[in-house]
């Protein structure tokens, strides 16, 4: 399966230290994603997990330590500065926090023109156009183009970050938790822009979260990342409704629904998400795993396919 | 596209910045008096660095001149601030001489932000050997206490008021250095610098378009503060005779060359001391003021 | 029959800011009553943290009750003595907040400022303290209390923290705990352990909380009754089954509908259009007009009181006033 965004094997370990000792964190450990044209993939995971890692490693906003990464077709893991710049412009990102993704001295103007006049020849009146176009589309108005990003609320301000991240008409777009400083009520309206440009624009999404309902409800497909790794992925609809990995199970479980009188099955995941300074033996899940056993703390499970296009890795999944 | 015209109209919800921080200024204005008297001060010191060549009674006594007739006559309504050896009126040469030590302060603050902001800012973001480079340049330069520093460069340089300025713009320059390099590493971890440069922007122009323009709060604050100081400095530099020439009509070299009249005829050096004294003091004022209108931890949001 | 622990009447509270007074409470009416989670729900600005604020009488500068009271166990806290409040905080009501970083001095160990705690309110010696904040950490299920006495809070994870909150929260027994979004910081595992942690602590110990939240899959699954509110005031007050199934205010009905549901279909998110409202010049009549799509002539100017639409249930909205008598 060739999607436009491959993954391979991607490490990347942080060292932290001092004189008194260096630790290494192994922030992501051998990660394989496959994103399809067209589609979101849903990247999921909580606070440590490395999905965040993953994203600024992909655009190479962080350098990896070691993978491959495929876009197109090509491999772009050891591109040189110059063909990364040309590369950007097929590859944005959305950051999570609105307020500081924003330079505070530059006008809405200038935030959106700037991939324009970095990439493009586009200048004065024609430049203008396609920005007030681009500010349109996004929900805001032309006379918002004048103003200051404090000027405008948490979801405005995305709104302009989202009008920066598809001026080049990118093909492939980050979302790092894009919703997660939101309210409620303008998150709603964030889903619904993004899942508007998506279709028109025929965009693929990578879209990392740690709120699972959203993932649910914007992602084609979703991988579960826990401390570094991918212990689950698949169809986003079976593995919610079918979830194989008992992080995944567990993590299900844990969301609280609105709906009150769904019956679900009741998996209290224990203990808390250890840092990645100290992952622990075998498999990272083990101190916190219902079923765990003896094998699980001596080896590592690799992710193994099961029906098809699901995979997950525990000693206890079933191929 | 229904929900999309919805966020609109954020004139009802956001008032013009402009027209709020106004009034916010006046407001806090109004708290801090002495903010209010180093404005004034400094709006009195300008307006006669511009007008001075019209209010000054005796406009020919600014340089060289000669009345040995009116010699060291002391304070009249004829002189207010007195005559000197040459006869030379002290107010014309006080007057004229906020010229001269608004334009040195400003040069000379002028030139050390530059400088120092650009080196600071590639030393922040760039990091690692140059970082390093720069952190001991600015060590050594630091070192020494300022004063000590500019007058021994002036010296070396030969005594003109070109040189002074020289001086004392080398011996500022690492602090502001220094003071943007802190911020620019916290800006550099910051969300819009990582989209700038995932969108491909070039080194350079992040530090022009994204560092630089927000350090500007802080340098400001620091820049007016040390006008003043540059100003006491190029007056000391006169005063020891390795600044302004005569027959220049700098405060500090007034004072040096009054030296010889004191006490008997205290009028000569007293006067261009006052004066420094009033200039400085504005600028400190302003200073304070500006730290407590752009402190964000005094604003009431 | 409920017993009401706390109850705040018609609680205005007001800033006293630069751009003018910000209405920041609004007339709010609301009951607590014994052993009873209540939620309250709401989204940024509306002002729910600041009712605990109020309870505790900790509302920051510039603010200031304007006018109202508030009842615990039948005495007026609005006319009670800084001294008075002060033995009361953290004896009869203590409040939990979300950053269990913040909430902890970094420089004490847990023990030093459990014990604090203990010691300011019980007139009981040193000795017999700690074996009650042993007690109180073991209720909290943390495993090994002894040795979570002797650490720092930055040694300890933040669910940990946040369980150590907990514990100071209810060392003395209070009757009432605030607990204002005590999970939103949290891992989604460690919010579900946190949640069940509330509500078996509120078994044991029969306190009443007042749990307030963004998140309406929070309140659908921890409290018994819920309260929406909006621009400083309660729009939607009820048992959480009826007002989440059945929601009467316009605003409880878009603030559902625009929650991603795990449906297999994936309709357009609802949305409620417009913005929410400047609390220096609210809009006139009813807080929510301008972005009601069932906005009435009379919501523009006459603001409606909160009316049972359903038993246990009452909205403040004129959908529903002519069905049923005031509350």
């Amino acid at each position: 399966m060739n999607g436009l965004v491959e993954v391979r094997d991607l490490r990347k370990y942080f060292t932290q230290g001092s004189v008194f000792g260096k630790a290494v964190v192994k922030a992501v450990d051998g990660v394989n994603l496959t994103v399809q044209e067209g589609l979101t993939l849903g990247l999921v995971g909580e606070s440590g997990c490395g999905k965040t890692t993953v994203g600024r490693t992909i655009l190479r906003l962080i350098e990896p330590t070691s993978g491959k990464i495929m876009f197109d077709g090509r491999d772009i893991s050891s591109a040189d500065n110059r063909e990364m710049k040309k590369l950007r412009s097929a590859m944005q990102i959305v950051f999570q926090d609105p307020f500081s993704s924003l330079n505070p001295r530059m006008t809405v103007e200038k935030i959106i023109s700037e991939p324009l006049t970095t990439h493009t020849s586009l200048r004065g009146a024609d430049l203008r156009e396609r920005v007030s176009h681009l500010v349109e589309i996004v929900g805001l108005q032309v006379e918002h183009l004048k103003r200051y990003p404090h000027e405008f609320s948490g979801g405005q301000r995305q709104r302009i970050a989202i009008a920066r991240a598809i001026a080049l008409n990118p093909r492939f777009l980050i979302l790092d938790e894009p919703t997660s400083s939101l309210d409620v009520s303008v998150q709603a309206q964030i889903i619904n822009l993004l899942r508007e440009l998506q279709s028109t624009y025929h965009m693929t999404y990578l879209f990392i979260s740690h709120n699972l309902n959203v993932v649910h409800h914007v992602s084609n497909r979703i991988s579960v990342m826990y401390l570094g790794k991918i212990v689950e992925e698949g169809p986003v609809t079976g593995v919610f409704e079918n979830p194989k990995h008992p992080y995944t199970q567990g993590l299900i479980s844990a969301i609280p629904v609105v709906q009150p009188r769904r019956t679900k099955k009741e998996i209290m995941i224990l203990g808390d998400v250890p840092s990645p300074a100290h992952p622990p033996s075998g498999c990272r899940f083990h101190p916190r795993c219902p079923i765990a056993a003896d094998l699980c703390k001596e080896k590592e499970p690799l992710l193994k396919e099961i029906e098809g296009d699901r995979s997950a890795a525990c000693h206890f999944v079933k191929a | 596209m229904d929900g999309m015209g919805a966020e609109n109209k954020t004139t009802e919800v956001y008032r013009s910045p402009i027209g709020r921080n106004l009034k916010y200024v006046t407001h806090l204005t109004r708290k801090s008096p002495l903010t209010v008297l180093g404005l004034l001060i400094l709006f009195i010191t300008v307006l006669l660095a511009v007008i001075s060549p019209y209010v000054a009674p005796y406009p020919e006594d600014i340089t060289y001149a000669s009345h040995l007739e009116v010699r060291l006559k002391p304070p009249s309504l004829v002189h207010l601030f007195g005559t000197d050896d040459l006869g030379r009126d002290i107010f014309s040469r006080v007057i004229y001489g906020t010229r001269i030590s608004l334009i040195i302060g400003l040069i000379v603050i002028s030139i050390a932000l530059t400088i120092g902001s650009i080196l600071g800012a590639i030393a922040g973001y760039v990091g690692g050997i140059v970082d390093e480079i720069l952190m001991r340049i600015t060590d050594i330069f630091l070192s020494v206490p300022s004063l000590v520093l500019a007058l021994s460069i002036a010296a070396s340089l030969g005594p003109s008021l070109v040189n002074a300025m020289i001086a004392i713009s080398l011996v500022w320059w690492p602090w502001y250095a220094r003071l943007v390099r802190g911020q620019t590493l916290t800006l550099k971890e910051l969300d819009f610098v990582e989209a700038a440069r995932s969108l491909g922007v070039s080194t350079h122009v992040i530090l022009l378009r994204h560092i630089l323009p927000n350090c500007s709060a802080q340098i400001v604050v620091q820049g007016s503060l040390d006008v003043g100081y540059a100003i006491l400095t190029a007056a000391s530099l006169g005063f020891l005779g390795v600044g302004a020439q005569p027959p220049t009509a700098e405060w500090g070299l007034m004072i040096g060359y009054g030296r010889q009249f004191f006490p008997t005829w205290w009028w000569v050096a007293v006067f261009p001391g006052i004066a420094i004294f009033f200039v400085v003091l504005g600028f400190n004022l302003l200073g304070d003021g500006l730290r407590d209108i752009l402190d964000p931890r005094l604003r009431r949001e | 029959m409920m017993e009401k622990i706390l109850e705040i009447q018609d609680l205005h509270v007001h800033f006293h800011t630069f751009d003018g007074v910000v209405r920041a409470l609004d007339g709010v009416d609301l009951v607590l009553n014994r052993s009873e989670i209540l939620g309250l729900v709401g989204e940024t600005g509306c002002g729910k943290s600041m009712c605990a604020l109020s309870v505790l009488r900790c509302i920051p500068e510039p603010g200031e009750v304007a006018r109202g009271s508030i009842y615990l166990e039948n005495e007026n806290l609005l006319q009670k003595t800084e001294n008075e409040m002060r033995a009361l905080r953290g004896k009869r009501i203590s409040m939990i907040f979300q950053d269990p970083t913040s909430s902890l001095n970094p420089v004490f160990t847990i023990g030093e400022q459990l014990l604090d705690v203990i010691v300011t309110h019980q007139s009981i010696n040193v000795k017999e303290a700690h074996k009650k904040a042993v007690d109180i950490l073991r209720a909290v299920m943390l495993p090994d209390p002894e040795m979570v006495l002797r650490r720092y809070p930055h040694q300890l994870s933040r669910g940990m923290r946040q369980r150590v909150m907990i514990a100071m929260a209810l060392s003395c027994n209070p009757s009432v705990l605030l607990a204002d979004e005590p999970t939103t910081a949290l891992d989604v595992t460690v919010q579900a352990q946190i949640l069940s942690l509330i509500t078996y602590l509120r078994e044991r110990t029969g306190a009443s909380i007042l749990l307030i939240t963004h998140d309406l899959g929070v309140v659908a699954e921890t409290c018994d009754r819920v309260a929406v509110m909006y621009a400083g005031k309660i729009v939607e007050i009820g048992d959480v089954s009826s007002v989440l199934e059945k929601p009467k205010h316009p605003y409880t009905i878009g603030l559902l509908d625009s929650i991603p549901k795990m449906a297999n279909d994936k309709p357009s998110l609802g949305v409620i259009k417009g913005f929410l409202p400047n609390m220096a010049d609210p809009p006139s009549g009813c807080r929510f007009h301008p972005r009601c799509s069932n906005v009435m002539e009379v919501c523009k100017v006459k603001e409606p009181r909160l009316v049972e639409a359903e038993r246990n249930h009452c909205a403040a909205c004129f959908l529903h006033e002519n069905q049923g008598a005031a509350s």
